[in-house]
């Protein structure tokens, strides 16, 4: 079922895509770049990158648009009679080709989630799941849980709410939030 | 079960986006195209909050949240925009 989301997706990506470069109006093309920028900040969510998705959101559809708009703004905005660009034959050869030849790459990649991709299994990784409390020079607990948080003992009125916070965040690096 | 029907729900919001692209593309005029750019942002809050519960992320609701104040923005962007000739911010 995720199939038929991310085809949805492609579909949708590349229309806003195509759109974006065809279209004659640059006002339309900027608005046609932030629909581009909102399929492609679902993606990242699906793709479990939420942060990602969420600079995706701040930066692509929201900063970028505002300074289209200002550029457009600063500088001419020629007239329209034609709703679309002609496509040059010679230059859409050239971008093909070179997408092709890029997109041989793609193959080297390690499948989603596979336990021997590089991330999983670099140096760097396993030194610091060697070596983190160390260095970090917190205590490890003798159920194994990391103890870091100070507790504190007289609860008044900030105390109570110095608890909570500390409370949460024991909670948060126990993984459940 | 209910995460495939939310998967179906959002992929069917993703395809009512694409009749809002053709608006972007075809619009004759610039408020079309306003109109246009709402109804896919709200699309998108939507299918990111229905992605949400089904892949069960809850964090990525704080990015429908944020979404739903940029499309807003957007439109009063490209409105103002358009409306003044030039007048962004």
């Amino acid at each position: 079922m995720t199939g038929l989301l991310e085809a949805a997706l492609l579909v949708f990506v590349l229309s806003c895509a195509v759109a974006a470069a065809a279209l004659r109006d640059v006002l339309a093309a900027v608005i046609a770049f932030s629909a581009y920028s909102l399929g492609i900040a679902i993606i990242w969510v699906l793709f479990r990158a939420p942060d990602v998705g969420l600079t995706e959101a701040a930066v692509g559809a929201g900063i970028m648009t505002i300074l289209f708009l200002v550029t457009i703004a600063k500088t001419v905005r020629p007239s329209i009679e034609k709703t679309f660009e002609g496509v040059d034959g010679r230059a859409l050869v050239v971008s093909v080709a070179l997408v092709a030849a890029l997109s041989t790459t793609v193959f080297a990649l390690p499948a989603v989630g596979d336990g021997g991709s590089a991330v999983a299994t670099d140096d760097v990784t396993n030194y610091y799941l060697d070596n983190a409390y160390e260095e970090t020079e917190v205590k490890k607990r003798r159920d194994g849980r990391a103890r870091g948080l100070p507790r504190i003992r007289h609860a008044g009125r900030g105390g109570r709410r110095l608890r909570r916070r500390c409370e949460f965040a024991r909670r948060a690096s126990k993984g459940g939030v | 079960m209910i995460d495939q029907i939310l998967l179906v729900a959002a992929a069917a919001f993703v395809g009512t986006s694409l009749v809002g692209v053709y608006r972007i593309a075809a619009g004759p005029t610039m408020p079309d195209r306003v109109i246009a750019i709402n109804v896919v942002g709200s699309n998108v809050v939507i299918v990111i909050a229905l992605l949400a519960a089904a892949i069960g992320e809850p964090g990525a609701l704080d990015i429908a949240l944020v979404y739903a104040l940029l499309n807003f923005l957007l439109s009063i962007a490209i409105s103002k925009f358009s409306v003044e000739r030039g007048g962004v911010l």
